[in-house]
């Protein structure tokens, strides 16, 4: 989903990108167009009106002349020449700076001589006849050759004056030229506001050109983590897969481990259960060995009755019996619950001691109950009882592999913690956080798993919700279970 | 207008009567020098103070800056002036004959 959204917003920026683009160079080019027309037709809007006004010179001259010699009827008519003259003046104004007509005296040559002048300036007013060299002689003399007006800018002012001239024609022939010079300066004005648009528009089309280039920049550096990101996506994929495979492969080699050591401490556990039975059946076997024995004897003196023989037999029978309950309570003891039953601190350490206390004290090791929690609960007693009978067998061999004299082991319970309390000096404080780390151990191989407080830890706390912790205090070690919610 | 001068005139340098402050860039010239007095001038360079002009310049070849002068004057020999933006050069050819004056090639189109 990410991808394609990454895709999508790359295909975004690139499409404004070339959108605005391709816009900003319509746009140019239409104002372009736009502006090239505004120009044209504003010159010729000009260059339309000045020919209207030449047309309208040199329809008054030609209505006015008495015969069809220019030269001649002006030459000879002072007055014609002043009022025609007078009407030229009223064109001269700041933009259409001079109003004059010339002509040739021989067609062929290129000296032009003035006939009127409508300037006002005295210094700059051409006598009657005056010699006059036009600067572009040729465009001129087109006008003369080629009947027709003519418009150009002057060299030395460029584009500022433009020249005007229109040709005075009767039958047929050119017989003089108005010329208009007139100021371009609006024409001027509109073009250099059409320039400056260009060159805001110039200005846009570089920008939008900056940007599409730094889009297509950024997309292109975009593309390129894409890919990237793919690549390292599926090298990270295949090392997924790898590692799945790995983990798998050690979780099995674990599991496997697992299986080892659990079915080494089974049998560990078993060795102990053996042990502990063999000291619960030693008194029931001894006294049947010794009922037997009298039986044996009273027979060997003829002194067996048949009441003896029954009594001794129901003693035999009884002391049997308690070997056969003793079998039924290990059993009872190493079997696991599914389910949480009601039970107290009390009788989880009374059913623990009933299995171990014989085998304890036989070892001289003095067993102290301070029992005060009288509360039931509901839990997985044979789990906590597990867990209390480990805790009290690591108490009994510290006890007995440091020879302590006065070895003793404290059972206490209090609101809702219970307490196994040993004299062996403590746990050295270098190993106390790690005694509940799988596999690790204070034992010999022979002896210890180093899985006895890993899986005591797991069942009270992963179980049973509660907490199993340690501490040294006073000369021994204090392991305390706190189960949360005993009334729960 | 110096190389004009120059083309014309031998003397060197050329002793010039203006009646006009405008033509003092001939004054930075070593080959040309302005003179107070007309009488020691070589030619006159006439500007628009024509009514000014002392009566010892009468004889003096004149190179005017006004047509009308140029065209009434028979010691003007040339004339440079502007007529509708445009710039003029005339020559006379009596008045060049007159006072011997040889005008460069480039220049003889414009004598009448």
């Amino acid at each position: 989903m990410i991808k394609i959204k990454e895709k999508t917003s790359t295909y975004i920026f690139n499409a404004i990108a070339i959108i605005t683009l391709a816009g900003s160079f319509y746009i140019y080019t239409l104002f372009e167009k736009i502006s090239s027309d505004i120009e044209i037709n504003n010159l010729e809007s000009n260059t339309q009106y000045i020919d209207n006004i030449t047309s309208n010179i040199s329809d008054s001259i030609t209505s006015l002349i008495k015969n069809d010699n220019l030269y001649l009827s002006l030459k000879n008519d002072d007055k014609l020449r002043q009022e025609l003259e007078k009407k030229l003046q009223l064109f001269v104004t700041n933009k259409y700076r001079y109003v004059y007509v010339v002509d040739k005296e021989n067609i062929n040559s290129n000296d032009f001589r003035f006939l009127l002048d409508g300037s006002k300036d005295f210094y700059d007013k051409a006598e009657f006849l005056q010699e006059y060299t036009p600067l572009d002689i040729e465009k001129w003399n087109d006008v003369y050759k080629n009947k027709k007006a003519n418009f150009f800018s002057h060299d030395d002012i460029k584009s500022v004056w433009l020249s005007y001239l229109k040709p005075i024609i009767i039958n047929d022939k050119v017989v003089a030229i108005i010329a208009i010079d007139f100021s371009l300066q609006d024409h001027k004005t509109v073009v250099k506001s059409l320039e400056i648009i260009d060159d805001s528009f110039e200005i846009v089309i570089g920008f939008s050109l900056i940007v599409f280039f730094i889009i297509l920049f950024f997309s292109n550096i975009d593309k390129k983590r894409i890919i990237q990101l793919k690549q390292q996506s599926l090298k990270i994929q295949e090392f997924n897969d790898t590692l799945k495979i790995k983990v798998e492969k050690e979780l099995e080699k674990n599991r496997l481990k697992d299986q080892q050591l659990v079915q080494q401490s089974r049998l560990a556990q078993m060795g102990e259960m053996i042990s502990m039975i063999a000291h619960q059946w030693r008194q029931p076997l001894a006294a049947i060995s010794s009922t037997s024995n009298a039986i044996n004897l009273k027979a060997k003196l003829n002194s067996l009755d048949k009441q003896t023989t029954i009594d001794l037999s129901d003693k035999i029978t009884s002391y049997s019996k308690h070997l056969s309950s003793t079998i039924d309570d290990f059993r009872e003891f190493f079997k696991s619950n599914k389910e949480k039953r009601e039970t107290s601190y009390d009788d989880l350490i009374n059913s623990v001691l009933s299995i171990v206390e014989t085998s304890i004290t036989n070892k001289n090791i003095t067993l102290i109950k301070n029992l005060q929690s009288k509360d039931k609960f509901n839990t997985y007693p044979n789990e906590i009882k597990q867990v209390i009978l480990n805790l009290i067998k690591n108490a009994e061999d510290i006890l007995l592999e440091k020879q302590i004299q006065d070895a003793h082991i404290i059972i206490k319970s209090f609101d809702n913690k219970l307490q196994i309390i040993d004299n062996a000096g403590g746990i050295p404080s270098d190993i106390i956080d790690k005694i509940f780390d799988p596999y690790f151990s204070t034992k010999t191989k022979k002896d210890g798993t180093g899985l006895g407080l890993y899986m005591s830890k797991t069942i009270i706390e992963e179980h049973c919700n509660g907490q199993l912790s340690v501490i040294n205090k006073n000369d021994g070690a204090v392991f305390t279970i706190e189960l949360e919610n005993t009334n729960g | 207008m110096k190389r004009f001068f120059q083309s014309i005139f031998e003397d060197n340098p050329i002793f010039i009567y203006t009646d006009e402050d405008s033509f003092d860039v001939l004054k930075d010239s070593s080959k040309f020098h302005i003179v107070e007095n007309c009488d020691d001038s070589v030619v006159v360079l006439l500007g628009k103070n024509l009514d000014d002009l002392p009566y010892v310049c009468q004889d003096k070849p004149i190179f005017s800056t006004s047509y009308r002068y140029f065209k009434t004057s028979a010691n003007s020999f040339g004339a440079f002036y502007w007529s509708k933006g445009r710039p003029q050069i005339r020559f006379k050819k009596l008045a060049l004959e007159k006072f011997h004056l040889q005008l460069p090639k480039n220049f003889r189109k414009y004598v009448k």
